[in-house]
């Protein structure tokens, strides 16, 4: 800073056009943005493709497998067994797979599939369509709104930050606290996630911030990965084999005596390990 | 259901259920963060003061929330319980608590 600031409280203060005509309308036109981006993502998404029969049991077989593992107390061990036994004998053959010959080839070729193909390009559009308006946003207020004073930051910056935070403004001696439009942006960039949340719900696709960190990512990760059932039967093949089945009603004289106090807890560990 | 609790922890939560509850905490937080950048800027705090009225204010919320609306067992409602509710939202009320502590400094002090 040098000069004659140094230390000191810079006495200054704004015209108030400059509030009306500046501060507001950035503020209000960048909830705007994101609620009409929000709305505009529902739009362009329209329907979901509608999956084929073969992937809805491949993924139901799976689901089919974890429930049962998840559930087992509530089965006797006879019908546990027996379902556990199927289970794993289906999951081993590849009876569910979506393509059985091609088990052991691994993951399918991304761009083989043309459905993984069309939900890359989805995922694209997308992207696209979060870049584009921070990009003319951010552009539009930096070609109106450069050359003056907006805002003055209650907290203090180092020095680094001038060149960005004051683009525009060719004053050498003015505090860092002192700031031009393009920061107030930012400001409302970060700050804005909360409001959307809360006007838009958890899920939107309002928020900007996203946007930055898939600029920085661009094309890396278009779509999610498409994964290798056989792998995820293999490996929940494995983890019901080893689930540990106990009968929730193999104790239950037990647990209802302790209940209604006709019994103390002699078991030491009480309702399991008996 | 002292079972569930010992058989599988894995099992225990109710994704979407989980997620509402995020959504809400994240609402009782934005809205207070715009109280308490209110609060702030028209007191005039400047630098570290008005991040120390914003980590104070922080414990008070959380407090309640943890008291109140978790009845002291945050544990039932979010999965990891103290950091879900102390933790996670941080940043993200900060900064919303530093965009209005700005205005509201602004619009009380800076603007003629």
């Amino acid at each position: 800073m040098g000069g004659f600031g140094e230390g000191t409280d810079q006495e200054m203060f704004l015209d108030p056009a400059i509030r009306n005509w500046v501060l507001f309308p950035i503020t209000v036109i960048m909830v705007l943005v994101g609620v009409f981006r929000h709305q505009l993502t529902i739009l362009m998404a329209g329907d979901p493709p509608k999956p084929d029969a073969r992937d809805v049991r491949q993924a139901k077989a799976l689901l089919r497998g974890q429930l049962l593992a998840q559930n087992n107390a509530y089965i006797p061990a006879a019908a546990f067994g027996e379902r556990r036994r199927y289970l794993c004998r289906a999951y081993e053959e590849g009876e569910y797979l979506k393509n059985k010959a091609s088990k052991d080839q691994g993951a399918a070729n991304l761009m083989a599939d043309p459905k993984a193909m069309e939900a890359m390009m989805d995922g694209m559009k997308k992207q696209m369509m979060g870049i584009v308006p921070q990009t003319l946003i951010m552009g539009w207020i930096q070609f109106f709104f450069s050359g003056f004073i907006v805002i003055k930051l209650p907290f203090p910056l180092g020095l680094r930050f001038k060149q960005m935070l004051q683009s525009g403004i060719m004053t050498p001696n003015m505090d860092v606290r002192w700031v031009s439009s393009l920061s107030w942006y930012f400001l409302n960039l970060f700050g804005l996630r909360g409001v959307f949340a809360l006007i838009l719900g958890g899920d939107n696709a309002a928020d900007g911030t996203r946007d930055m960190a898939a600029m920085g990512s661009m094309g890396a990760a278009g779509a999610a990965q498409p994964q290798d059932y056989h792998k995820l039967f293999l490996g929940m093949k494995d983890s019901l084999a080893i689930t540990y089945h106990e009968w929730d009603l193999a104790t239950v004289e037990q647990r209802v005596l302790v209940k209604y106090g006709k019994q103390a807890r002699v078991f030491g560990a009480g309702r399991r390990g008996t | 259901m002292a079972r569930m609790a010992d058989t599988s922890e894995l099992y225990k939560y109710f994704e979407p259920t989980v997620q509402h509850n995020a959504l809400a905490l994240s609402n009782i937080h934005t809205l207070t963060s715009w109280g308490v950048g209110t609060a702030a800027g028209i007191l005039g705090l400047t630098g570290w003061a008005g991040f120390a009225f914003f980590l104070a204010s922080w414990a008070v919320i959380s407090g309640l929330v943890l008291a109140v609306k978790c009845e002291g067992r945050p544990s039932v409602y979010f999965k990891s319980s103290l950091m879900d509710v102390a933790g996670t939202p941080l940043l993200n009320t900060l900064l919303s608590y530093v965009l209005v502590w700005t205005l509201m400094y602004a619009l009380v002090y800076i603007y003629d």
